[in-house]
């Protein structure tokens, strides 16, 4: 929540879990979307050290993306993570 | 820092020659191709654009590169054939060559470029689209995909400050066309708005100025080198 809101300049306070990602009241245009994934990238390498592929055919939809809001983006996160 | 460039089909014709230019301005270059014959000044990397594996493995350490500038996908083949004539096998190898291979080299790159936020795509087509020209059909598919694409991905790196283009020569005198009529090239030159064959030098001073910031404003381009 705290990288969101850094690249997308909105107060942590006015964001939550269910921010949408992409889509309508999306907290980020679509650079903030890129930099949102690069920083992820970087972040599940160096310290997961697992590979986070951004690729998905349902990457822009509404209800089966990843990307769909903070939370289900921290699911995934969580979910390529080694346990 | 010294900006990359890196350069598909830098083993021969438009690709070759640019590759020499961007070393000789003190570019760094990365050259792909699947195979290159000889030793060139610059560094060479074996890939086939057709495969995306083979091109992540080759690009992986300028993945995060904030050096890469620039992406000149100028692998490209052709066939000169009818439709009707043509084995399946080639309608493959030349739509994964001149489509898919900038498409794949494009995303790849893309992941160094966004995180420079600045840089350049250019691409190649041909002025074969803007005639549909008889006998390459299957070429003028794989190439007007090359300018859609380039159309709308423009759009999509715009945000990063990345530019992309396409460089749309008429007949140039490489390899490709080493096996063509020459009357039937001097056909197709005489449809262009400039009815001279272009030279490679031609091509590259288009590449040079897209590159400079002469560049900065022009995106979402297709470039008819000699006039269409």
């Amino acid at each position: 929540m705290q990288e969101v809101s850094e690249i997308s300049g909105t107060p942590v306070r006015d964001l939550s879990e269910a921010t949408p990602l992409i889509g309508a009241g999306t907290a980020l245009n679509s650079r903030g979307l890129v930099e949102l994934l690069v920083a992820l990238e970087e972040f599940s390498e160096e310290k997961l050290h697992v590979h986070f592929d951004w690729t998905s055919d349902s990457a822009m939809s509404a209800s089966r993306s990843v990307y769909r809001t903070i939370a289900s983006l921290a699911d995934y996160i969580a979910g390529i993570s080694p346990s | 820092m010294m900006d990359t460039v890196i350069v598909t089909g830098a083993s021969r014709g438009i690709g070759l020659y640019c590759a020499q230019q961007l070393h000789a301005e003190g570019y760094r270059v990365v050259g792909l191709a699947r195979r290159f014959d000889g030793n060139p000044a610059y560094e060479v990397r074996s890939a086939d654009v057709c495969d995306h594996s083979s091109l992540t493995a080759a690009l992986r350490d300028l993945e995060r590169n904030r050096s890469v500038y620039a992406l000149i996908n100028a692998a490209g083949i052709a066939s000169m054939n009818l439709l009707l004539t043509t084995p399946s096998q080639t309608i493959k190898r030349l739509v994964e060559t001149n489509l898919l291979g900038t498409i794949y080299t494009s995303q790849i790159v893309s992941h160094a470029l966004v995180r420079r936020g600045n840089g350049r795509i250019i691409n190649f087509s041909s002025i074969a689209v803007a005639i549909g020209l008889q006998g390459e059909s299957v070429y003028v598919a794989s190439k007007a995909g090359v300018e859609g694409f380039t159309r709308a991905f423009a759009r999509e790196m715009a945000p990063h400050g990345v530019t992309v283009n396409v460089i749309a020569p008429g007949p140039v005198d490489t390899y490709m066309i080493a096996n063509v009529p020459s009357e039937k090239l001097q056909a197709i030159v005489n449809r262009q708005v400039i009815a001279r064959k272009a030279s490679v030098e031609d091509v590259w001073q288009i590449v040079r100025m897209l590159l400079s910031p002469a560049g900065n404003m022009l995106s979402g381009q297709v470039f008819h080198v000699c006039g269409a």
